[in-house]
């Protein structure tokens, strides 16, 4: 291997500094050395990324920064020290430093003792910028546990979650000593976290005048640098089953430091270092070389769909998705795979993901976006994994039971800090997920004072706190995503729905859809599961799907880039919808006990929910197909509560049966039907032969068809 | 080839360093200290010549007659594991390299850094496998041990004054535990439990916290330094048995009072987590393994000393064997629960029961049981809990009794927590071994109120028992770790805080027997393991059967839920298991259908 030419590389570096010209046209890192020099601009980012691209095809200079990325810092630190064009401007007011400085100039001027090594001032002393390389910006950052030996003194790039970090300490950088004999100022470069002080002068004067003289530490001439010490930590989708998350000890110094603190997950690059332990340490340590990371660079990493950048293959997957056609359904149908059926529901909460924009009215009111869903149902029927897959689905989704696992509870709680014995703010799940969705399980058990801090967050999206002495107002904006099971163990269909969960129906109004997932009594649903049992105890693997589901990635990307858009309603288009709305309030006022209450809450509700689905077209108009969907959702969310119950009437497992004949009979793109086959379409439903024979003779009476009075099969009439 | 010039037992290092020179001479050095054959000649030595069964296992000999820096063993489960080690592997003493990989300390000369080279390895922190049961460390503990003339003992004469006073407090110690095994050893475990909860809860600051599970207190944990990325199949709680280097270094011990005052004014404001000072070399040995292997339950067996064991393995049972030793065993069992002969058929296939496959989010193959004797709390009532885990301490490697008193579960959280401070995983009580029986004994719970521990405590037991999971408390985020753990509740009346597979109301026709034969106990041991690991398949011809039985069984009965049919279907397999089938016939299928008639005619009844 060839010993690497640092003098030539310095040249090399200078000639990067001076005539590297970024995309722009602009002479980007001249620029910066002048704002440097004029005090505006403490650190200097080098992007390898420029290097390379100044280097052109050859790869020597930018491979040899970032596998040997200390030593560079420090060639750099010097070609600076000799490019660094002269203040443009006058420095406003002469600090300490400068007048320390000058007087140090003049010391010099008239000094004969230059030669000795030890007055001779280090240039770091004269740096007032601090150099980091900031790694490549394609590059993948890696897992905690990805970083190994092999990348000692390399640039690499992290991503994890901080979990401790030490106040600031100023890090002596350079020692100044004055000798108390000669006067002379001595300097002591500082590399490691401890030094031994110098006790004697070491000047060429002292040393033959033998005088021995005594050096003083002189604080406010040397030279300090801010220093935090952070530890970061696997994220947990890094870490492989059944292993316990890494973590690295990160120094950080000067401008980087107080931007991380406990509980942010970050993206940072930076250098892998080993640091020998020194002194008792080393002997306890044995051989063992304690490493770090010095930090270069710290981007907090969120995880908000809109500050998400979808990245090409993303952007060419979703293109793919959009060609194909048909990607309501798919996408839906995509949500936890492995739960069977469902589908409507499933589309409701691919809309909830979705959303609709936020307005804000001119008079400063809001109207939230966000749609609440609230999923009852008995116990057993999947709710929770629903729950849980959305969570993972989202970008941000906080999981919590309506008992709550801390003592926050889900808004928000005053305590006081164990350590300074002050009252502290601490938010609760619905603040956690701001910008998110909060899937609440168990929400008919939520405890009283969360109960009534609800109803705010589900309309307002804040969460209001007056509790001692700290009244403010923190955001959720967030979309709430409940499960409730029955009151009574098992769904009452004769009660409502308010009373079957046991909620307030002033909160319930508050949800935009309700469903109630009851597992249905039919042969088909039997077989399906049975099967399903079976397949999982014979294979030890769920049974496929039948259909390949997306990515939650690729879900996720398509989500994200659906929520950038913001529909409006065309004019032609509010006639419509109006009269879907009074024509539901009419529908209401006929029926003498209704089950739901129509209001504007539920107008709302039809624009937020077509507003979603026109998101997902990415169109910005939307269609009245749109609002026709929402309201098929709306009426089949009905459905799921109410339905059943007349269908045990007698009345309405009639019409069922009508719809189950006419959807197969249309399907199957015929207007004759076969008794026998009617029959067994009906019975898989759990139908009875009489049910089917009133059936038929009730809807021969209107007209609907015409039955064969010898065979009973079935003929359309055609209108 | 290798010929006499170290000894691989007594001297490793000696044959660490010879095949180092050998590889060097043979060309330039690696840059990341992979393998020079170390591996292939231990494997060789240890396996292949016989010579393991003279490296002592650090847990059955006193510690201090073991010798530095020779090879032992140790075997425990993965409790901790830490941040890579970055070492000094090999320097340039003069024109010559020297290794230091497999051992704490050597002079190095401070060198330039081209003339060194820096190594990674792994420290994990392993601890005596939680609720193992007395048999198997009886078992593999060598029987001449303690004798002088054991390969170990450098100086028998020394080592034997000096070993006295260990032998008879071990002698002692043996004493005791056979007497309280005739009783009731597990009643003893778990008092011990509750009086070390008190003792970790005062000493959770105490800078050398041990982490000892379930209250181990005799047994040495041990940090095991894994190297070449041999680590990679090693998951948290696998049960390990490491061989390598023992290396005790006084150097290396510090004494929490001894540490140098001004070192650590100076770092005390860092955040300092050397974890060797927090685990003094005093009471953790250090172990640079060299190879390790994983001991599932039922590789415990063939691990075991052939001396133990005779001839029986595992898969010499025939099947005709199998279903003598069955229907023993079942018998036995029916004896212990007074007379009933369907909740000794329940248990033995609750005992049978392991999480074969995941389909997430559910853990396929595990039955949890509640065997509910509602007879009041009476003596007659405490000493059935006893027997019923003396017989499964007796027959099952590891097991552990659980009474949730309500002061136990307030008392701490029984799952582990990161612990920031010192950059280590406190455990928990349900950080157990996958294969491990929990017995929780709900019958000592008292009507009163669960504190925030007791809530979360109930939820870690309550998740555990559905999908077989545990939450690991990371503080910024959970995380969850897939456990093995049969699960028996033993209750008053039916468990509403821990919903079991099965629930079992007991039906004694005469008195609990508890004296237990021993002459047939290592067979059943080697049954009950074979049994266990044994595979097994649904032909597609029964499937059919199957379907249609099960749907028209909810066609009958609307309330038959997949977890009924699951039930069936993990029952029908145990029961296959049981009989050394590997293919589930029409037959078992019906016995199957028959018990769960019987236990729901008997639920009925309730």
């Amino acid at each position: 291997m060839p010993k690497p030419d640092f003098k030539a590389d310095k040249e090399l570096c200078k000639d990067f500094l001076r005539n590297f010209v970024a995309e722009n046209g602009e002479a980007k890192y001249m620029d910066m050395l002048q704002r440097i020099a004029n005090r505006k601009l403490r650190s200097i980012d080098i992007e390898l990324d420029d290097i390379r691209n100044f280097e052109g095809g050859d790869e020597g200079l930018v491979e040899r920064v970032r596998s040997n990325a200390r030593r560079y810092i420090g060639i750099f630190s010097e070609a600076i020290d000799d490019v660094l064009p002269e203040p443009t401007e006058p420095l406003l007011g002469d600090d300490d430093y400068d007048i320390l400085m000058r007087q140090r100039l003049d010391d010099t001027a008239d000094n004969v003792d230059t030669a000795d090594p030890m007055q001779k001032m280090p240039p770091e002393i004269k740096r007032f910028f601090e150099v980091h390389l900031k790694a490549f910006a394609k590059e993948k950052a890696h897992a905690l546990r990805e970083v190994r030996a092999c990348h000692i003194g390399q640039i690499v790039k992290i991503r994890g979650i901080i979990t401790r970090c030490t106040d600031v300490k100023p890090l002596m950088q350079v020692a100044v000593y004055t000798c108390e004999e000669c006067g002379f100022e001595i300097y002591q470069e500082v590399t490691a976290r401890t030094f031994m002080p110098l006790i004697e002068c070491p000047s060429t004067r002292c040393r033959t005048n033998n005088t021995k003289g005594q050096l003083i530490l002189q604080l406010r001439a040397s030279k300090f640098l801010k220093f935090q010490e952070a530890k970061i930590q696997e994220l947990a989708e890094h870490v492989p089953k059944g292993h316990i998350p890494r973590s690295m000890t990160v120094n950080i110094q000067g401008d980087l430091t107080r931007k991380v603190g406990p509980g942010d997950m970050v993206e940072m690059s930076g250098i892998f270092l080993p640091t020998p332990f020194t002194g008792f340490r080393a002997m306890r340590a044995g051989l063992v070389a304690d490493t770090y990371l010095e930090a270069m660079s710290i981007t907090h990493f969120k995880k908000r769909y809109e500050e998400y950048v979808l990245r090409g293959d993303e952007e060419e997957a979703i293109e793919k998705l959009i060609d194909e056609g048909d990607t309501y359904y798919r996408l839906a149908r995509s949500l936890a795979p492995e739960i069977f059926g469902h589908e409507d529901v499933k589309k409701a909460l691919l809309l909830l993901l979705v959303g609709a924009p936020t307005r804000k009215l001119s008079d400063g009111m809001k109207i939230r976006g966000d749609l609440h869903i609230c999923l009852m149902g008995d116990p057993g029927v999947a709710k929770s994994q629903l729950l849980k897959y959305m969570i993972n689905v989202a970008p941000r989704g906080v999981y919590t039971t309506g008992r709550g696992s801390s003592g926050v509870g889900l808004t928000a709680a005053v305590h006081k800090d164990s350590v300074t014995g002050d009252m502290v703010l601490e938010g609760g799940a619905l603040v956690l997920a701001d910008m998110g969705i909060c899937a609440i399980d168990e929400f008919d058990k939520m405890e009283e004072s969360d109960r009534t801090a609800i109803h705010e967050v589900m309309e307002q999206q804040t969460v209001s706190i007056a509790k001692a002495g700290i009244t403010t107002s923190l955001n959720a904006r967030t979309a709430v995503l409940a499960a409730a099971n029955p009151a009574w163990g098992r769904y009452d269909m004769r009660r409502t729905p308010a009373e079957n969960i046991n909620l307030p129906s002033a909160l319930l109004s508050r949800f935009d859809l309700m469903w109630l997932i009851l597992d249905r009594a039919d042969m088909d649903s039997d077989m399906e599961m049975a099967r399903h049992v079976l397949h999982v105890h014979q294979k030890c693997e769920a049974p496929p799907l039948g259909f390949t589901p997306l990515d939650a990635s690729i879900l996720r990307a398509y989500i994200s880039a659906a929520r950038k858009v913001t529909p409006f309603v065309p004019r032609d288009l509010t006639e419509y919808i109006a009269a879907a709305y009074s024509a539901l309030r009419q529908e209401e006022a006929q029926n003498a006990a209704p089950y739901s209450y129509t209001s504007a809450r539920t107008l709302l509700s039809i624009l937020r929910i077509s507003e979603a689905l026109a998101r997902l077209r990415f169109s910005t108009i939307v269609a009245q197909s749109d609002v026709d969907e929402a309201l098929r959702l709306m009426q089949m969310s009905k459905f799921s509560l109410y339905s059943d119950e007349r269908r045990k009437s007698g009345l309405d497992a009639i019409s069922d049966i009508y719809s189950i004949i006419r959807d197969e009979a249309a399907r199957l793109g015929t207007l004759d039907v076969r008794y026998a086959h009617a029959l067994n379409w009906i019975s898989r439903k759990a139908y009875t032969e009489a049910q089917l024979k009133e059936c038929l003779e009730e809807y021969a009476a209107l007209n609907v068809w015409q039955i064969d009075q010898s065979t009973f099969d079935i003929h359309f009439i055609d209108n | 080839m290798v010929g006499k010039a170290y000894d691989c037992v007594l001297n490793p290092l000696g044959a660490v360093r010879f095949l180092f020179d050998k590889e060097v001479g043979s060309g330039p050095i690696d840059a990341h200290g992979r393998d020079w054959g170390v591996h292939g000649l231990f494997t060789r030595t240890l396996f292949e010549d016989g010579g393991l069964s003279q490296v002592p296992e650090i847990n059955s000999v006193p510690l201090h007659s073991i010798p530095a820096n020779s090879l032992v063993r140790f075997r425990g489960m993965v409790q901790d594991m830490f941040n890579s080690e970055y070492y000094i592997g090999a320097y340039k003493d003069g024109d010559a390299w020297r290794t230091t990989k497999y051992s704490d300390v050597a002079a190095v000369p401070s060198c330039s850094e081209s003339s060194m080279k820096i190594w990674e390895r792994r420290p994990l922190y392993c601890v005596p496998v939680p609720g193992e049961n007395l048999w198997v460390k009886d078992a593999f503990t060598p029987l001449d041990a303690q004798l002088p003339h054991s390969p170990t003992c450098s100086d028998p004469i020394t080592n034997r004054k000096r070993s006295r006073p260990e032998e008879e407090m071990d002698a002692e110690d043996t004493e005791m535990i056979t007497d309280v095994t005739e009783t009731a050893p597990d009643n003893k475990r778990s008092c011990e439990g509750a009086d070390l909860n008190l003792e970790t809860k005062n000493c959770h600051d105490d800078p050398c916290n041990l982490n000892m599970p379930l209250g181990e207190k005799k047994l040495l944990p041990c940090l095991v330094k894994v190297y070449d990325g041999l680590d990679a199949d090693l998951k948290l709680n696998d049960v390990v048995e490491f061989i390598g280097v023992l290396t005790f270094d006084p150097e290396l011990t510090v004494h929490p009072g001894t540490v140098g005052e001004s070192v650590d004014c100076i770092h005390g404001s860092f955040l300092d987590e050397d974890i060797s000072a927090q685990l003094p070399a005093s009471r953790v040995p250090r172990l640079h393994s060299i190879l390790h292997r994983k001991l599932s339950s039922d590789q415990l067996f063939q691990a075991m000393p052939m001396n133990t064991l005779g001839q029986l393995y595992p898969d010499a049972l025939s099947r005709s064997s199998f279903e003598e030793l069955r229907s023993s065993l079942v018998a036995r069992f029916t004896e212990v629960l007074g007379g009933d002969g369907l909740a000794a058929e329940y248990l033995l296939l609750h005992l049978l029961s392991r999480v074969h496959a995941r389909v997430e989010p559910m853990a396929v193959g595990k039955l949890s049981l509640n065997i509910v004797e509602p007879r009041p709390m009476k003596d007659g009532s405490t000493s059935f809990i006893q027997m019923v885990s003396h017989t499964i301490s007796t027959l099952l490697p590891r097991s552990h009794l659980m009474s949730l008193s309500l002061e136990f579960l307030n008392e701490k959280l029984i799952a582990p927590k990161k612990n920031y401070s010192s950059n280590r995983l406190m455990t928990g009580d349900l950080q157990l071994a996958d294969g491990t029986h929990l017995m929780l004994d709900e019958t000592v719970l008292r009507s009163g109120q669960l504190n925030d521990i007791g809530l979360q405590n109930v939820h870690f037991l309550k998740n555990m028992m559905e999908w077989q999971k545990v939450e690991y408390d990371f503080e910024f985020y959970k995380m969850e770790m897939s456990t093995d753990v049969a699960v028996l509740v033993l209750s008053a009346a039916r468990s509403r805080l821990f919903p079991s597979d099965v629930v079992l109301p007991l039906r004694p026709t005469r008195g609990f027997s508890s004296d237990f034969p021993v002459e047939n106990l290592w067979r059943w041991r080697i049954y009950l393991a074979a049994a266990r690991a044994g595979d097994h398949t649904i032909d597609p011809t029964i499937q059919k059967v199957l379907e249609e039985e099960l749907v028209s069984a909810r066609q009958e009965d609307r309330s038959l839920g997949p977890e009924v049919f699951h039930r069936w279907l993990t029952l029908a397999r145990l029961l296959s298991l049981s009989y050394g089938e590997s293919t589930l016939s029409l037959e078992r299928w019906n016995m199957v259908r028959e018990m769960e008639r019987r236990l729901t005619e008997r639920l009925r009844v309730c």
